[in-house]
């Protein structure tokens, strides 16, 4: 592979984990520490707005199964 | 509703070994991602490139879908045990953090929409995020399954927790 598109790939790719996986990361540990706590979870603490904005809840959702769909799916083809 | 007491410390144990799974996979992903580029293109990869094929795909779909529903399930599960139930909602530093968390994380998921239709107008210009999403699965296929499951499972349970309506406020 080419070092310029090798380094664009990785640029992108690492960036892409870094974001997406650090806020993530911050709120799974936020619900850890609650349910160390016993305390209420980041789940019910969501549902206070998706009860709220149940639209976007549901294009959340939509949103999430649509972009998994479009990475990873690829239907069958005949041999 | 299961309100006993063996109920709610077989969810809470359950619940902590499978966030803990999940931050320390997630966090070994970042880690890597963070200290260890190289393991991202180690095998070539272009910016066309198709998802991977039948039946590895349906892997990646159907494993998600699964994990989503195991999520829900255990998220289900805590709900109806009734632990924490009694407690009143706290309006504290926490509420801010995750209004805070939320915002961030829908913006970012704006600026990378915004960046993958405006990529994939010209995707020979400019990588499409769908293309480095496609290369990690191609190059690191079992982490990029492990991740995906991981993710899905965490969206399970913090987004389909359906709330019957004798806790509504």
């Amino acid at each position: 592979m080419p070092a310029d598109v090798a380094r664009e790939l990785a640029t992108g790719t690492r960036l892409l984990v870094l974001l997406v996986f650090g806020i993530l990361l911050v709120l799974a540990a936020l619900d850890f520490y609650w349910e160390l706590q016993r305390q209420h979870s980041l789940g019910h603490r969501l549902q206070e707005w998706s009860r709220r904005y149940p639209l976007y809840g549901i294009a959340v959702l939509a949103l999430v199964g649509a972009l998994l769909s479009h990475f990873f799916w690829q239907e069958f083809r005949a041999p | 509703m299961v309100t006993s007491r063996r109920s709610q410390d077989a969810v809470h144990y359950l619940r902590l070994v499978s966030l803990g799974a999940a931050i320390v996979g997630l966090g070994y992903v970042w880690f890597v991602a963070f200290a260890n580029d190289a393991i991202l293109t180690r095998r070539p990869c272009a910016v066309e490139v198709e998802p991977l094929p039948a039946p590895t795909s349906g892997l990646f779909v159907f494993g998600s879908l699964a994990s989503f529903w195991i999520g829900a399930l255990i998220g289900r599960w805590r709900h109806l045990s009734g632990l924490a139930g009694e407690l009143p909602p706290k309006r504290d530093w926490t509420r801010f953090v995750v209004h805070f968390l939320l915002a961030l994380f829908f913006a970012l998921a704006v600026v990378l929409l915004a960046y993958e239709a405006w990529a994939e107008w010209d995707p020979l210009a400019r990588w499409p995020i769908t293309s480095f999403v496609r290369c990690v699965g191609r190059n690191q296929t079992l982490y990029a399954l492990g991740t995906t499951c991981a993710l899905l499972f965490l969206l399970g349970q913090w987004l389909w927790h359906p709330w019957d309506t004798g806790n509504a406020s």
